[in-house]
């Protein structure tokens, strides 16, 4: 029944994702409001109807139906039940109909709240959104199923399939649980359950704003409509995608036990480069807001960030690209890649023609070379040279030397150390510059005036950075860079409170939060450009001064690094909830002879696979973090061997990331409701736009 | 942006207006040149800096111009060369080639390492703790280059295995139970 019920839900959420899109254009086209309306209540059902087949699975997973083919993949009877609900993105098919579970409930979401502000571009809203889910549900429904059961035939044989067949029966329960395969050890980790999600999270959420311009191109509403109705969206799914890659690092860190976090694997870059346009569109649609400029471009960034979400989601799932990641080879490569082509061409197509009509004109032209206008859009060129230096180095290079050089060149991680810092450090310096020009134009020495504070307290930075021991001149300049953009946003801050305080008589807290009210989106993105500061520095600190040493210790004897001793202990043996075999060590660590914290590396031996993963430590106390592998040991623990890693600032990549979170979330916040009247001249403005 | 410019009121005014647009246009358009320079650069030279070739085991042995070149490798890992040193770090194992052209990875994994013919090749890492998917049938990634003693020295080992988790089903358990 289960698999049933799962399996048909799936399809007709299929067929109502199909019905939304034609109903929806018929509608558009013939204005008939009777058929929009009936394609937004079909697409409103495919949410539920996933909702209820991700349900089916779930309670396959938790209760062991084995007979279900992904059931017996990713689950057995060991794996403890909180993994057993995790296992629902644990592997391709599962995690597909997940990421359209994700997807639809974006569609549904955007389609409840956007319904009456923007009904004009709602019809072809439907349609991209739902011609998008209904590509990746045919992959469920046709490709990767997750619902097929095993079957046992007379000739003895055991075949997948939903239904069953004629002539055959269901194995036996029993052998099937003994046999089950239990979810990859390495997926058995807390970065590794919520890490997906996110990613989804932020992949899937770009198809709002990709839809919104799409349906204002298509309607010809080409107002900032689509903008103002997809801001937040744009937000919310870039903040997934930087959760998303900051916990796969950290899982990358915990797990992987090589002492690093981000590896310039193209499947990591994959995830990143949608990222970066991402980036650089919620920049740029600023100026389009403000200043009515740079509408082509904006569009041509919501359309390559989301062909970059398809193209990361192809190249992922594909198996395209060798990598750690790729753990799925499969047969829906070709319809991926053929998805992606047609979603790129058509977009662009569409673009085009508007151009080519005129319609897309900007409403003022650039003055002037310091106006925040050319900064944003040197900021938009940094994020773009990014993206093609990633994009050429992760997946150019390969696939070209293969097609025309009868080769295979890759470039390693040298390739993306040499090219990307001057890239990282201009984007920096724009990062600490623009806050501070003026909208239109600003002259050289205003701008340099405005400069002196935030600099002065840079160079104080550096000198600090010196004093307390970094001598390298990169590192310097580097910290200073970095450094620099955050200062500038603390400064921003600063003197917006105190321009209150002085103006309005308040108290420091009341000035500071009252700023923050009026203005989220601005001082939610300086919050955002301190984490990104905090990031950059704990970066700079964990690539540039990382050291490492391997050593076997007798019990009770220590080893030295980085002025840290490590003491061994002692070795224990214990069995995991999973019936995972764990050798752990028990090391302190201390340094000027004061124990700071004791820690226990440990290796677990899956017995289902043959498979060690050697864990890190537990989180160390302060910014610096010491990372201790147990490599081996003797029977009796009288001696092991360890590999330790000493990562100097590396816990401020976490820390920038909650930041990172905290001022989106800010800048993402619904602002107050304006004064009745404002808000009624608005409405009055926004549709005479609309019938203009 | 030339149309810009005739939005102005007046003749005289317009041409004034389009001299300084020009000029700030060459501006932008000379700035926009130089970042597109630098960019090209750094991706020119970093690719020249960072190229390696992605070879097979055989594509190695056989053709003079890798040896002693860095290069990333290729090939399936023999589960009974494994010989790890946990004292001193050092993993000890030998690939075998694997066919550059396959339908399915897991297969072809699985009769590179089973055929008697297939080229091998001793591989050495060294200061690395042994990976845990490093094991019989795993794809291998190495990058290094071929010493003089015919011994891969790889600083860089990635490994992938995909039969272990994608492929197949329990069909032997279930057939062996009907018998």
């Amino acid at each position: 029944m289960l698999a049933e019920v799962g399996f048909i839900a799936t399809l007709l959420a299929f067929v109502a994702a199909g019905y939304a899109i034609v109903a929806s254009i018929l509608g558009a086209r013939r204005r008939s409001e009777r058929l929009v309306l009936s394609a937004r209540n079909a697409a409103l059902l495919v949410f539920p109807l996933l909702l209820a087949a991700s349900g089916a699975l779930l309670i396959g997973l938790t209760g062991g139906r084995y007979e279900i083919s992904y059931v017996w993949q990713v689950t057995n009877p060991s794996t403890p039940s909180f993994y057993r609900f995790t296992a629902l993105w644990g592997s391709q098919q599962g995690s597909l109909l997940f990421w359209n579970l994700i997807m639809s409930a974006f569609s549904a979401a955007a389609l409840l709240l956007n319904w009456h502000s923007h009904r004009r571009l709602m019809p072809y809203v439907i349609a991209y959104t739902m011609a998008t889910q209904a590509f990746f549900l045919a992959l469920v429904v046709f490709l990767e199923n997750p619902f097929t059961r095993y079957w046992a035939t007379p000739a003895g044989q055991v075949i997948e399939s939903v239904f069953m067949p004629a002539g055959a029966r269901a194995p036996d329960p029993r052998i099937l649980a003994e046999s089950a395969r239990g979810l990859n050890p390495l997926l058995r980790h807390f970065g590794m359950i919520i890490h997906p999600p996110m990613l989804y999270l932020g992949f899937t959420g770009f198809v709002i704003p990709f839809a919104f311009a799409m349906a204002a191109l298509a309607s010809g509403d080409l107002s900032t409509g689509w903008i103002k109705a997809t801001r937040r969206w744009s937000l919310v799914a870039w903040l997934f995608l930087g959760l998303g890659l900051l916990l796969g690092g950290r899982w990358a860190y915990d797990v992987l036990g090589w002492g690093g976090y981000w590896g310039w694997d193209p499947v990591e870059n994959a995830a990143f480069l949608p990222w970066l346009i991402g980036t650089a569109f919620i920049h740029s649609v600023m100026i389009q807001e403000k200043r009515g400029m740079l509408k082509v471009w904006n569009m041509f960034l919501v359309i390559f960030t989301f062909s970059a979400v398809i193209f990361g989601t192809f190249a992922t799932r594909s198996g395209l690209i060798s990598s750690v990641h790729s753990f799925a080879q499969s047969e829906i490569g070709f319809p991926m890649f053929a998805f992606w082509a047609v979603v790129t061409l058509v977009s662009v197509g569409l673009l085009l023609w508007r151009w080519n009509r005129g319609e897309l004109r900007g409403e003022h032209a650039f003055t002037s070379l310091l106006g925040r206008e050319a900064l944003f859009v040197l900021n938009n060129a940094i994020f773009i040279a990014l993206f093609f230096a990633i994009f050429w180095g992760s997946f150019g290079a390969p696939i070209l030397s293969e097609l025309f050089l009868n080769t295979n060149i890759t470039l390693g991680a040298d390739y993306f150390l040499q090219v990307t810092p001057p890239l990282f450090i201009a984007l920096y310096l724009l990062m600490g510059i623009a806050p501070l020009s003026a909208w239109s134009a600003t002259s050289l020495r205003r701008l340099g005036r405005a400069l002196v504070v935030p600099a002065l307290v840079t160079v104080v930075f550096v000198v600090v950075m010196f004093v307390t021991g970094t001598r390298s001149a990169g590192a310097l300049f580097g910290y200073g860079v970095v450094a620099f953009a955050g200062i500038v946003a603390l400064y921003e801050i600063y003197r917006g409170a105190r321009a209150r305080r002085e103006g309005l008589h308040e108290s420091w807290l009341r000035a500071v939060t009252a700023l923050f009210a009026r203005n989220r989106r601005r001082y939610g993105g300086y919050i955002v450009h301190l984490g990104i500061t905090v990031i950059g520095i704990g970066v700079i600190g964990s690539t540039l001064f990382q050291s490492e040493t391997q050593q076997t210790l007798a019990r009770g004897e220590s080893l030295a690094l980085a002025g840290y001793t490590m003491r061994y202990d002692d070795l224990t043996f214990a069995t995991g909830e999973d019936g995972r075999n764990m050798t752990i060590a028990d090391v302190t660590v201390s340094r000027d002879g004061q124990a700071i914290d004791r820690l226990r590396p440990r290796q677990d031996l899956y017995p289902e696979m043959p498979m060690t993963i050697a864990g890190a430590t537990s989180p160390f106390p302060g910014v610096d973090d010491f990372y201790v592998l147990l490599s081996g040991w003797s029977e009796d623990g009288s001696t092991a061997t360890f590999k330790v890693y000493f990562n100097p600032l590396i816990n401020l990549v976490w820390w920038g990331g909650l930041l990172l979170i905290a001022g989106t979330l800010v800048a993402a916040w619904k602002d107050e409701p304006l004064p009745a009247r404002a808000s009624a001249r608005g409405r009055v403005a926004g549709s005479a736009e609309g019938v203009a | 942006m030339a149309t810009q410019a005739s939005w102005e009121k007046g003749a005289s005014g317009t041409k004034i207006r389009a001299v300084k647009r020009g000029g700030e246009r060459l501006k932008f358009m000379i700035g926009g040149l130089l970042i597109l320079g630098a960019v090209a650069f750094l991706i020119v030279s970093g690719t020249l800096a960072g190229a390696q070739y992605f070879i097979t085991v055989d594509d190695m042995l056989s053709n003079e111009r890798y040896a002693g070149e860095t290069v990333r490798i290729s090939g399936v890992v023999l589960g009974d060369s494994i010989r790890y040193d946990s004292q001193n770090l050092v993993i000890d194992f030998t690939i075998a080639n694997i066919p550059s052209q396959f339908d399915d990875l897991a297969t072809a994994l699985r009769d590179a390492a089973t055929d008697p013919n297939a080229t091998r090749m001793p591989v050495r890492v060294e200061g690395q703790v042994k990976p845990d998917l490093l094991q019989h049938e795993a794809q291998a990634i190495l990058t290094g280059s071929l010493g003089d003693d015919g011994v891969f020295y790889a600083t860089e080992l990635l490994l992938k295995c995909p039969s272990r988790f994608i492929e197949g089903g329990p069909e032997q358990v279930a057939a062996q139970a009907d018998a």
